[in-house]
This record gives structure tokens, sequence and C-alpha cells, in this order.
């Protein structure tokens, strides 16, 4: 019975690693697989037509001017929008902790109440707001007198206008995040510090912030990825476009693979975007580590 | 305790693995057979009871009366339209017929799973534009002998253009079912106040007209903004212009001065100021009727939605596509019945095909869904039936039609092409050199599989 004790865990861990693997990991590997080759529509399931063609759907990723351009779209996506989420969703969720009357439960289901809703539905709504001739964006801006905006329609607009609506439907399911740790903060610190004179801001900053440390690394990994993955927005709101101006990775993904039907070209694309987010999930990791 | 303990490792090893297994797959591959039977159990169950019975009193009159199940794709969001066709079928044969609805959007990723796996549906309705790519992926049978020998099938029934669409080589692979054709909708109080009682027969006639109807208005005439974001639209002035765009051969046409003629003609209309070059998503049947477009592309969808539309009764009609310097064609679109290579109830799916295209299931179709037929038979009652009698265009345009380039690339470089025309029509470069890339993206696309 002993030699077997140092196997109970492994059983344990066992169903969450081979669902783990079966799911995740193979499929990675077959698709890390399926980059090296032509896969397509024409010679999927005539394996004798298949060819291993190398690295040649890396370069020529690395030679397409639209696979550039959503590269560099996405990361604009996750640089403005990741830091502009968390700073705005963690400042809602202190003022909301201010105070325990009604009205504050009313805020916060209003915001975020957008995370809930079907990105089919918000697209209906926003597209009718980012109108550009009867929308009301441009409305309000015409009662100050302002030109009207194109919002979805000028390539160098466009993406900004996708901030915004992405804005607006992420910065909810953050802020209750950062909520719930902020409640569970235990209220002893505060008194201790008001004992010790502490004003608002030093109980923010030695308290507060240090003690929701760990919710606040859980909410840039995930918000990373996801914007690293930003796909919905832009695939129901302009489909990449005017002239390729808003695609992101994860829809340039999509569109070479399910439109193009080029398997095989798609799956380079997709590792690449899986190493983009797995060295930036690495290091979050690390700098989680060093802090401790 | 031993024993007990390695029972219980190989149990949860089982349940683990089969687990994760029914988990996989239901991502994977074979989650289209299961959304398709949820779906279509409830409507064969509905039906069963009548085809049960009446299985065994249409047994002396059925052909086959083998009781197979054929599992068939319906392009659309629910099979509803069908229901009664299939009825019939069911009650006559005795076989089955399971129907899946397959969202237009959704084509490509269900195709690929099939081919994929080489197994899903024994036959359905796909897309004309995809028959070159679905014959070289070795997905559908060659049923030429087939049609040679059903009357039903006889190619002199159907427009030729439905035929020569699922024509590869001297081969044909698949029934005609849907005509789908673009021909253009147009505010005739407008073309009246600029002194046209009838629509241009030319494309410099329309421009002309476009011109006069802008300086009594203007607002935004003809609606060629829809081009990059409206394939079938786009490819209409290329074909026009006489530009084949590709060739059977598969040589691209994008550097031809055919080429270069349709997009200067599109063109003149954006620069002159006479057609807005804003795609605000609005749609052509509205733009219509607000006035923000005197000319549109023209649809079936076009002509219902129309009608809900009170500023425009009256005031429209539909009308053939201009001529240009290389004729009047639009791209014939729609859809053709195909038997798939692994299915192993060829017959059956024939002869559920052959109940799909008779001139009564095919205008049974035509009302329940408004399909249009590619039946030249069946057009009487459609015009006759229609509402304002403005059916006769679209059956004239298909006269003047053609189907998409036959390559097997063609869904890839049509994507591609919506995208540099967007660049010229929105983008405002050059045409030359937009063009110019466009044939060397073309070359590179066509050369992989070459």
């Amino acid at each position: 019975m002993k030699a077997h004790k140092k196997y109970v865990p492994y059983l344990f861990i066992a169903p969450a690693i081979l669902i783990l693997a079966f799911c995740a990991l193979i499929p990675i590997f077959i698709a890390a697989g399926i980059s090296f080759t032509d896969l397509s529509l024409l010679n999927l399931g005539k394996w004798d037509q298949l060819n291993f063609i190398g690295g040649a759907n890396y370069q020529e990723l690395f030679r397409n001017a639209d696979f550039q351009k959503a590269f560099g779209n996405t990361l604009y996506y996750v640089g403005i929008g990741v830091p502009l989420v968390i700073l705005f969703s963690l400042v809602l969720a202190l003022l909301l902790n201010t105070g325990t009357s009604p009205v504050y439960a009313v805020y916060r289901a209003a915001f975020y109440m957008p995370s809930l809703t079907n990105m089919v539905a918000i697209s209906l709504v926003w597209l009718f707001l980012f109108n550009p001739s009867i929308g009301l964006f441009n409305q309000l801006l015409g009662l100050l007198g302002l030109d009207p905006v194109k919002w979805l329609v000028d390539p160098a607009v466009v993406k900004n206008s996708l901030l915004i609506l992405s804005f607006w439907k992420n910065t909810g399911a953050n802020m209750l995040i950062f909520l719930a740790a902020l409640q569970g903060i235990p209220k002893e610190y505060y008194e201790a510090a008001s004992i010790d004179g502490a004003g608002w801001f030093k109980k923010l900053l030695h308290i507060t912030l240090p003690s929701m440390r760990f919710s606040f690394f859980f909410v840039v990994t995930t918000t990373l990825i996801g914007w690293f993955q930003y796909f919905d927005e832009v695939f129901v709101m302009t489909k990449g476009g005017p002239m390729n101006s808003s695609i992101s990775l994860a829809l340039y993904i999509y569109q070479s693979g399910f439109q193009s039907n080029r398997l095989g070209y798609s799956a380079a694309a997709s590792m690449i975007l899986f190493l983009v987010i797995f060295i930036f999930t690495l290091v979050q990791l690390r700098l989680q580590r060093s802090g401790d | 305790m031993k024993k007990v303990c390695a029972r219980l490792i190989a149990i949860l090893l089982v349940t683990v693995m089969l687990a994760a297994l029914s988990a996989c797959s239901e991502g994977g591959g074979t989650s289209s057979a299961d959304s398709s039977t949820s779906s279509s159990k409830a409507a064969s169950e509905q039906a069963d009871p009548s085809s049960g019975e009446s299985a065994s009193e249409a047994e002396s009159t059925a052909p086959t009366g083998s009781g197979d199940t054929i599992n068939f794709w319906y392009m659309g969001d629910s099979a509803n339209q069908l229901q009664p066709i299939i009825d019939t079928y069911e009650a006559q044969t005795g076989n089955k017929i399971e129907v899946q609805a397959v969202p237009w959007n959704a084509l490509t990723e269900k195709l690929l799973t099939a081919i994929a796996s080489r197994s899903g549906p024994d036959c359905m309705q796909t897309a004309v534009s995809r028959t070159a790519e679905l014959v070289a992926s070795d997905a559908i049978l060659d049923i030429t002998s087939e049609i040679e020998s059903t009357a039903e099938f006889s190619r002199d029934l159907y427009f030729e253009v439905a035929y020569d669409s699922l024509k590869m080589g001297d081969s044909y692979y698949g029934v005609p079912w849907i005509s789908d054709i673009y021909p253009l909708a147009y505010r005739t109080d407008l073309f009246a106040d600029a002194g046209y009682t009838a629509f241009p027969e030319t494309w410099d006639e329309l421009y002309e007209a476009c011109v006069k109807i802008h300086e009594n208005t203007g607002n935004s005439t003809f609606n060629v903004i829809e081009g990059p974001y409206n394939y079938n639209f786009l490819m209409s002035f290329p074909f026009q212009a006489g530009c084949d765009v590709v060739t059977e051969d598969g040589v691209a046409q994008f550097d031809t001065p055919e080429m270069k003629a349709a997009m200067e003609y599109i063109m003149k209309y954006i620069d002159s100021g006479i057609s807005s070059d804003i795609n605000d998503g609005v749609d052509g049947a509205v733009k219509l009727s607000n006035g923000d477009a005197a000319v549109t592309g023209g649809s079936t969808w076009l002509v219902s939605t129309i009608k809900d539309l009170p500023d425009a009764e009256g005031k429209w009609d539909m009308a053939l596509w201009p001529e240009g310097p290389g004729g009047r064609d639009s791209v014939y679109a729609g859809s053709n019945l195909v038997i798939t290579t692994w299915t192993d109830k060829k017959d059956a799916c024939l002869e559920w095909i052959e109940h799909l295209v008779t001139k009564e299931n095919i205008l049974k179709h035509y009302e329940t869904s408004s399909s249009l037929p590619p039946r030249i038979d069946a057009w009487d009652t459609v015009i006759a039936e229609s509402e304002i009698g403005n059916m006769q265009v679209f059956m004239d345009q298909l006269n003047y039609a053609r189907p998409f380039p036959k390559v097997a690339e063609m869904q890839e470089i049509g994507i591609e092409f919506t995208k540099y025309a967007e660049r010229i029509m929105v983008g405002k470069e050059d045409i030359d050199t937009v063009l110019g890339e466009m044939q060397q993206r073309a070359e590179e696309i066509l050369a992989r599989s070459r």
C-alpha cells in the first residue's frame, strides 16, 4: 500500500491532465504540425496530395502586408485597450466600494450589464450609434457645433471607434473582480492605519493595492489574452474594414482559414499569435513571482 | 486492498478517457452531425406518423421503397420552407429525409468538416460559385449520364447558364435548383424627372442620366460603393467590360485593359461626385427609398424589403444592367443540388433530387422561400404572380448572366478582389498600381496548386 501512495496524487490530477491533453495540448501540437503543410480545402482528406512545405507559410506571413497590418493593429488594441480597461475598472471598483446604499448596487449592475449582453445585439445598437449620417454620436457632435466623425468608415478612426465600444463592453467584468477583492480586505487593516494617522491616499497605496495583488495579476493576464484574441467586435462591426484598417490577428486567422480555405497558412498565423500570448503570459508570471 | 486500488485506477482512467474523448469530439468534427439531429429529428418525428402509415401503402408505387435515410444539407437558417416538399417525398417513397439547415455564412466551415471527414451529407444544396472547388477536392459526383437519362434533368428545361455553372470540362456535377440573379433596381420618378421614361440601355447613357439626376437632386446616384462589399455586384462591371476576371484554364485577367475600363467606369461616378464613396452599411432598398441612391444592385431580397418601405411605393422598378463594351452580363449565382462522393445512397439521392426539381416542387419552393427557379417552364407562373410584374426583368437578366470563373481558388481570389477594389474606390489609390498588385496576388494564389 505504501508504494502506491506516491501515485495517488497523480491519480487525482489525472482527469484534469487528460482532458487538458486531449482538448488543448494535442490540438496545439497538431496545429503546429499543420502550419508546416499546404493543407487546404483541396487536399483535405486526400493525404497523398498534402505537401510538407517547411517554413514557407511563415515566410509568406512575414511578407504579407495584411498580416503585418493585423499584427500592428492587434498591438494597438492591446497597447491601448488593456491599460485603459484595467485602470477604469479599478477606479470604478474603488468608487463603488465607498458606500453601501442601494444606489451603488444599481450602478454596479449598470456597469456590469454590457459584459452580459450578446455581442451581436450590441453591434446592432452601436452600428446605429456610429452611423455617419443618422447616428446619435454625430448628432451630439453636431449640437456642440463639431464636424461629424466617420466612425467606422474612416480608416484612421475606425480602430479607436472599436476601442470605445470594447472599453464600454469589457470594463464591467473586471470591475466586478476588483470589487470582490476590495470587499475581501479585512477592515482591521484600515482601522489600524487610521489610528496611525494614515490618510486616504496612504491607505490606498499601502493597504488596498497590495492586498489586491493577486486579483490584479488575474485581471491583467486574462485581459491581455482576451485582447490579443480580439475578434468579436471587429468581426461583427467592420469585418476588418475599411481596407483592412481594423483587422485583428484573430480575424485574419479566421479569414485565411475559413474564408480563403488556407488551413496550413492560417495555422501558421495562429502559432505566431499563440507564441506572442505565451511570451506575454510568461513575463506576467515572472513579474508576479518576483513581486512575492 | 491492492486489487481495489488497481480497479479504482482502471475505472477512473476509462471514465476520464471517455469524458475527454466526448468533450473533444464535441468541439471537433462531429459536432455538425450532432447539432443537426436535434433539429431534424424533431422535423422527421413530426412527419413520422404520416410517412410510417403511407410507407406501406406507397410501397407498390414507390420506385425504390428501400427505406433509406438521406442526409440532406439545405442552405439557410431553417428548413421549414422545405418541409412540405419533404413530406410528399417521404409519403411517396418511404425514404426519409434528414435535413440540416446550414446558414450561408457557415458553409465554408461546414464543408471543411465534411470533406475532412468524408462524411456528413449524402447530397446537398451548394452555391454555384463553389462547384470548381468541390470538384477539385473530389467531394461531388459527376452525374453527366444520369442527367442525360432523366427527363426532369433534361438540359433543355433549364436556362443555359444554370447548367453551365456546374459544368467542368465536359462533365456535369449536379442539377440546378435555385437561380440567383442580380439586375438593377432604380427610382422611376428620379429618372423621369431627368427625362428618361425607360432605363438607360448602355453604360454611357446610364452615366449621363445619373449626371442629370444629380443636378436635380444633389444626392448620390448610382450606388457603386456597394462594390467592395457585394461580390456579385462588383463582378458585373468587369464582365460587362469584357473581362473574364480569371479564364477557365486559370489565367488571371486583372491587368487587362478591360478590367481597367471596368474600374475606371466605377470611379467616374465617385470622382465626379455624383455617387457617394461612403459605405455606411445602409441597405440598398433603404437608400433607394430615401433617395440616397437612384440606382442600386437589385435582388429578390431587395424586392421583398422595399415593399415594406412606404416612401418607395410606386417609385421604383427593376432594370436590366446596361450594356458595357463587353455586353450586359451579370453574375449568375444561386444553388445546385450535388451528390457527395462518399455517399452509398446515390440512387436514392438522385430520386430525391428529381423530386425537388419537378416544376411543381420548384414553384412550391419559390413560394415558400422566394428562391428563383432555374427551370424555364416555371417562369410563366413566377412572372404572372409577381406583384408589379417586374419578375420579367429577373428572367431577362438570366439570359445575360454568366457563372463565376470556374477555378478552384476563386473563393480566395474573389475575397482579395473586393479588398483591392476597396483600395481603389475608398482609398483612391491609383487604378494601374492596385490592379497590377492584384494580378500578382491572383497569380500567386493560382500558382500554388499548379
